[in-house]
């Protein structure tokens, strides 16, 4: 009655009960993999540093997952970040993090491998590397610790991260973690010290090892040089990708969690990248070229997921849906194919055309959840600067449409903070979103049920993108911003506006854009009791800003300056296959308002075809 | 056509909350291709039920779910099917057809068997234990209050009633307890109540011992008004 395998089991049999949501720590789950000891000769946790249950929705993760899996002597296992009731008693009773799939110490494993989703997660990656019994800076840690390997969206500026890793996987992973498997395994073999196996990992293209690069800085704060300091590690490190979708790995088995997570559905990827070019988002540019997965392929994934998983709901992913180049028949045919298996199917932004008014009210459930229009800025010159290709015409005509058929709610979004945004930009918020209740007016007569749903987030200049160069808006300035609409909207009774807390978007900004010098303000923002930022209740600003203090770093440097094109940028080693000079073209042309067209019909030219096949 | 299936809940597997695991029986289901019922309404749930919950941390080998599939199926082959979609700690025991009429069985419940392990570093409070429950067995009635969740009001309640039988065993480095005490919708306790009041006649803490608790069977009583054990029920 009272045995467990291990003295670790036990403690943390012991623990569990004592804390919210049990199911979280476990592991157990259907489809998770676990292989007999003996046939397992190298193991990587695998870790996303937020809680489980956002954890456990992340593609990436079961994707790597699997792949890793595949191999047959290779054990991956998942590790997620404690809540801060579990981290309180795994501390007190010396339980160090673990892995779901064999309750061992992360410590344990060869490689800590950890996905950085976005940039609020960077404490609770710190917080995790010491939970697991570790030193966080990279030069710190013993011979016998693991590796450990960064990798995620988040990593296309990895500087801040520098200090902490060993190395970065930079883009795709699925064809690069077989390949540093293969690196492993020669390494243990050889006997040799970690330092090889590092060395070993800059002959695979995509691999970036921060310790062997030494950042020099001007006077002004600004880069001057960064040095090699292995002769053979890469100049550039070009991301990864997947070129062929059909032949890429995808988990037709996912591990079905037992609570609900927020994701807790079947879902494929349709496909990769995106062609609008839009200039404010990094996901269009970081992952260039756009690649289809065949509807026979994706058809094929959905069955043998529902089969495997059970699941009651399906979901198909992308950057912009519609985009799909046979995404009528894409969709009828999934619909069918939900249908014949009870499984309800929820579609994110199609474009509204005529087909999608009859798919989206095929489907159950729309009405309720509402249209959604992500119009980005209140006029079209605004439009313009960031190159977001939708017009009012449409949205109003869509809208009336929509009322026709009988809906009731909309959803717009939009951004403050834009490049060249002014306050009549922002005042056309509030227009558009009184000429759609007008329009809802003509076709019902009356505002009647009517809700309209304005959330308005805060502009973040990213990496790799063409408003890299950009200062950021203060968060006075947001605020203003947000009072300004605020005020314009609050005649309108159907209409309720949202929008992002700004000092958050701040410090996003503030660690997008950073470089290793800020690797010891995160130190000392974990010292100060920093973790879980992205949540709401965990935030502590002041703390932050007192760790930029006590690390005599500057965060406006990096989030309200005008960097200039002729500086080295901290991300400049990383490339996304996209010409820096593509960047500055389409910033420049943002300061004349001009468009871009989406390159799907035609080429302009951003060099990714240059590394990739397009 | 309407399924009993006795399943068993062991290992980890006690950490998984109700709800969950009628989510985790619902997907199994549909994995297995078995067509559920569904209710009719406005939101259709698949016809299916646990019997009983059972208290997050406790394991089990006698628990029970009910539910209705579309077609008719050999409950031996719905059985294996079951078993095999299943993780690690929850197995499915046995199947078997229920009458379509037949009230959920759940509603039916009236006694269970438990087994609750103590363990503790000082053998002295072995004895204790021992003496605590030999006293609680051979008082009339023993009450303890409890906070009524709507109310909040405190209402008394003799738990003595409720315990048919109490035996303890020694084991090797625990003590077992072996209860039958009423369970159901009419009258139940939940076996944590008990031995929090063995606790305190004993005079020792929570932190004194480490306590697993492990449901072994649940009874219902039959046409004929004996009690029978779930799996009888037709
Ligand atoms: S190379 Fe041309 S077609 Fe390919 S992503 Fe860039 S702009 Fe588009």
């Amino acid at each position: 009655m009272f045995e467990y395998k291990t003295e670790l089991e036990k403690k943390i049999a012991r623990s569990v009960m004592k804390v919210e949501k049990p199911a979280r720590y476990i592991g157990g789950e259907l489809n998770a993999i676990r292989k007999p000891d003996d046939e397992v000769s190298m193991r990587v946790a695998f870790a996303f540093p937020d809680m489980y249950e956002i954890g456990m929705s992340n593609l990436g993760i079961q994707i790597l997952y699997k792949v890793l899996n595949d191999i047959p002597d290779v054990q991956c296992e998942r590790v997620y970040a404690p809540d801060v009731d579990f981290e309180a008693i795994m501390r007190d009773d010396d339980i160090p993090l673990y892995t779901l799939e064999t309750k061992r110490a992360v410590q344990e494993s060869d490689i800590f491998a950890i996905s950085v989703g976005y940039e609020m997660l960077v404490t609770n990656v710190l917080n995790m590397i010491d939970l697991a019994g570790m030193e966080v800076y990279a030069k710190d840690r013993k011979e016998t610790d693991p590796f450990i390997i960064m990798g995620g969206p988040c990593t296309y500026n990895p500087e801040p991260l520098a200090e902490f890793a060993d190395a970065f996987s930079i883009g795709e992973g699925e064809e690069v973690w077989p390949e540093i498997m293969e690196k492993l395994r020669e390494w243990k073999a050889s006997g040799a010290p970690k330092i090889e196996f590092l060395k070993s990992l800059c002959e695979i293209e995509g691999m970036y090892v921060p310790g062997f690069y030494e950042f020099e800085y001007n006077e002004d704060g600004t880069i001057r040089e960064i040095r090699k300091l292995y002769d053979k590690a890469p100049d550039h490190i070009e991301k990864r990708i997947i070129q062929d979708m059909d032949s890429a790995p995808f988990p037709t088995e996912p591990v079905v969690p037992f609570m609900s997570t927020v994701h807790d559905r079947a879902v494929v990827e349709i496909f990769r990248g995106c062609t609008r070019g839009c200039r404010f988002c990094q996901a269009g540019m970081i992952y260039r070229p756009v690649r289809e997965r065949s509807m026979e392929k994706i058809r094929e994934i959905v069955e043998e997921q529902l089969k495997a998983t059970g699941y009651e709901e399906l979901s198909i992913l992308s950057l912009s849906t519609g985009d799909y180049s046979r995404v009528e028949d894409l969709v009828t045919d999934l619909m069918q194919l939900c249908r014949d298996n009870d499984v309800s199917m929820s579609l994110p932004s199609l474009r509204l055309d005529s087909f999608s008014f009859k798919v989206m009210d095929e489907i159950q459930g729309y009405k309720k959840s509402g249209l959604t229009f992500a119009v980005e800025a209140g006029s079209q010159r605004l439009r313009n600067v960031i190159n977001k290709d939708i017009t009012e015409e449409h949205i109003y005509s869509a809208s009336r449409q929509a009322f026709e058929l009988g809906w009731h709610s909309i959803k717009l979004y939009f951004m403050a903070g834009l490049p060249g945004e002014t306050d009549e930009d922002l005042a056309g918020i509030a227009d558009i979103a009184r000429n759609i209740m007008n329009i809802y007016k003509e076709v019902n007569g009356k505002i009647g049920r009517l809700s309209i749903h304005v959330s308005v987030s805060n502009f973040v200049p990213k990496p790799h993108t063409p408003f890299q160069w950009f200062p950021q808006d203060t968060d006075e300035e947001f605020s203003r911003k947000h009072e300004l609409v605020k005020n314009l909207i609050k005649p309108m009774k159907c209409v309720r506006l949202s929008y992002h807390d700004s000092q958050t978007s701040y410090l996003e900004g503030v660690l997008a854009r950073g470089d290793r010098r800020m690797c010891k303000t995160l130190v000392e923002a974990v010292r100060l009791g920093c973790k879980f930022d992205g949540w709401r209740e965990h935030f502590d600003y002041d703390k932050w800003m007192q760790a930029f203090e006590n690390t005599r770093v500057d965060p406006d440097f990096y989030a309200r300056r005008a960097w200039g094109y002729d500086e080295i940028l901290p991300w400049d080693l990383i490339g996304t296959g996209v010409d820096k000079e593509f960047y500055l073209r389409e910033n420049e042309k943002a300061h004349r308002g001009e468009i871009t067209k989406d390159c799907r019909e035609g080429c302009q030219m951003c060099g990714v075809n240059t590394v990739f096949i397009c | 056509m309407k399924f009993l299936v006795k399943w068993t809940k062991e290992g980890d597997m006690r950490y998984i909350s109700h709800l969950d695991i009628m989510r985790l029986f619902q997907r199994a289901i549909k994995r297995k291709g078995i067509r559920m019922k569904y209710t009719e309404g406005y939101s259709p749930h698949p016809k299916m039920s646990i019997a009983q919950p059972l208290s997050l941390g406790y394991t089990s080998v006698g628990e029970y779910f009910e539910f209705e599939s579309l077609e008719d199926m050999d409950p031996e082959l719905v059985r294996e099917l079951l078993d095999s979609a299943m993780p690690e700690g929850i197995r499915m025991d046995s199947c078997s057809v229920l009458r379509e009429t037949k009230k959920a069985v759940g509603a039916l419940i009236t006694a269970g068997d438990y087994h609750v392990g103590i363990r503790m570093e000082d053998p002295e409070g072995y004895r204790k234990i021992r003496e605590a429950a030999r006293w609680f067995m051979e008082q009339p009635s023993v009450t303890v209050q409890k906070v009524q969740k709507k109310s909040g009001k405190i209402k008394e309640i003799d738990i003595r009633q409720k315990v048919r039988e109490l035996e303890i065993q020694q084991q090797e480095g625990y003590l077992l307890l072996s209860l039958k005490v009423d369970t159901g919708s009419q009258s139940n306790l939940n076996p944590e109540v008990l031995l929090e009041k063995l606790r305190e006649r004993a005079e020792l803490s929570g932190g004194d011992m480490e306590t697993m608790i492990e449901r072994v069977e649940m009874y219902a009583e039959s046409a004929e008004g004996t009690e029978i054990p779930l799996y009888f029920l037709k």
